[in-house]
């Protein structure tokens, strides 16, 4: 179905492309929403990375890599997106990412917020790996294709973002126990 | 590892639970309808800035016993490779300035080519497959073409037929590319030509977000080329911006394509070898 979906597509079939792009839409946005942690940033990378597609889906040589392609593109837009950012006047950040659900424990909330501080410590080389890592769960050879780099710099790279987010837990950790020490 | 696999499942619920709300459908809807009136580009230079997964190193497959490499021309090996080529080219250069240089012309001269000067910091680059060298600023990087150009009748090509030239690193960085092919026996240059016009004209015409220009002549390596312009009419996307050259020098036809200012550069410098 979707290899017949990407040969049409690549026809210049715009509706069998509208289908292909509502199919991964969520997997695409979520996983830009996970790496730029800002919903405004999420979106339009995800918009370019549809429309890179679309412009380029005659490039598309193995239709049954589809997919990956497009996690490429998607990763790729979101670095785009955040040296855009970069450049940009500074805006106020909101995160619109999912907040603790009604079930949520006191510790689990304060284990997301941990989380989330330490992961806007990681570059966004780092934020992506993990997210194509744990997220999308892909086996390492297509990881390292979707992030552009040989398999033996996404197992490095895999390895130095777990080093530096646990890091950055850790020191989290530490200022919170001086907060309350100085507290008490 | 009992800490690294707490990491991993921390992380794993954590993107998980963040990942459970519906994302926003405005995103999708823009992409799809501002794409509804514009064409793909051309088969033919699609490739470039697609991203596509052949140019990913974990894709990486040599050929023919010919060994694809991207070349950062700032690396040590390369610079010596290019510091070797400047010598002989500035030997061979002493020797056509003392015998007084060609007698004879390969061509005859066409209209004066839109091209641009390389730079003073310009490389040499050589093909490793085919037969040309060029001038090229040293921040671009060379993906070397891995099998021939076959497209006999079809003159199609892909990514590992083409000599890539990047603008910088990033795959995504503007780019061109040159590829060439030895004349079939009994095809003439203007037979050649003519095949390759028609195809590559009709190939451009009326497709997409911009229009191509009439054919025009200019001289590249001493010989007549043929050349169009495409452009993004809407002047929002230089990317989808590319000039097209085809040429023919003895018998082997060559075709450069791609970003305009790249191709300036490459047609500028041109040699066969």
């Amino acid at each position: 179905m979707l290899r017949d979906l990407v040969l049409r597509a690549s026809t210049g079939d715009h509706d069998a492309f509208a289908s292909l792009a509502t199919d991964a839409y969520g997997r695409l946005h979520r996983t830009a929403q996970l790496i730029l942690r800002r919903e405004d940033l999420a979106s339009d990378a995800v918009q370019e990375a549809l429309t890179s597609a679309w412009l380029h889906i005659r490039a598309v040589r193995d239709p049954d890599r589809f997919d990956a392609w497009l996690n490429r593109l998607v990763v790729r837009a979101c670095y785009q997106e955040l040296r855009r950012a970069r450049r940009r006047p500074m805006q106020i950040q909101i995160n619109t990412i999912n907040g603790p659900g009604i079930d949520d424990s006191t510790g689990a909330l304060a284990d997301r917020d941990q989380l989330e501080r330490g992961f806007q410590h990681l570059s966004v080389e780092h934020r992506a790996v993990l997210v194509v890592h744990h997220y999308l769960g892909l086996p390492d050879a297509e990881a390292a294709t979707v992030l552009d780099v040989p398999i033996g710099t996404y197992k490095s790279r895999l390895n130095r973002a777990h080093l530096s987010l646990r890091a950055a837990l850790e020191a989290d950790a530490r200022v919170a126990g001086i907060g309350q020490e100085s507290i008490a | 590892m009992t800490a690294q696999n707490d990491l991993d499942r921390t992380l794993r619920g954590w993107f998980d639970a963040d990942a459970t709300t519906s994302p926003p459908r405005e995103p999708l809807a823009r992409a799809i309808e501002s794409t509804r009136n514009v064409r793909p580009r051309p088969r033919r230079v699609a490739w470039i800035g697609s991203s596509w997964l052949v140019e990913g190193a974990s894709q990486f497959r040599p050929r023919r016993g010919i060994t694809r490499q991207a070349w950062g021309l700032s690396r040590v090996s390369s610079l010596g490779a290019a510091a070797v080529t400047i010598l002989l080219a500035v030997g061979v250069g002493g020797v056509w300035l003392y015998v007084g240089g060609r007698s004879v012309p390969r061509s005859t001269s066409a209209p004066s080519s839109p091209v641009s000067t390389p730079s003073p910091e310009a490389n040499a680059v050589a093909s490793t497959l085919y037969r040309y060298s060029v001038q090229v600023p040293s921040s671009w990087v060379v993906t070397f073409a891995t099998s021939p150009w076959r497209g006999n009748s079809t003159l199609d090509t892909d990514a590992t037929e083409t000599d890539i030239f990047r603008a910088g690193p990033q795959s995504d960085a503007p780019a061109a590319s040159i590829r060439g092919q030895v004349l079939e026996s009994g095809v003439t240059a203007a037979a050649w030509l003519e095949n390759w016009k028609a195809r590559e004209g009709a190939d451009a015409g009326g497709r997409c977000f911009g229009s191509r220009s009439a054919w025009s002549t200019a001289t590249v390596d001493g010989v007549a080329a043929w050349y169009f312009r495409f452009r993004c009419e809407s002047g929002q996307d230089p990317a989808g911006n590319y000039d097209d050259y085809g040429f023919v020098v003895g018998d082997e036809a060559y075709v450069i394509s791609g970003a305009p200012s790249m191709v300036d550069v490459l047609t500028a410098s041109f040699k066969t070898t």
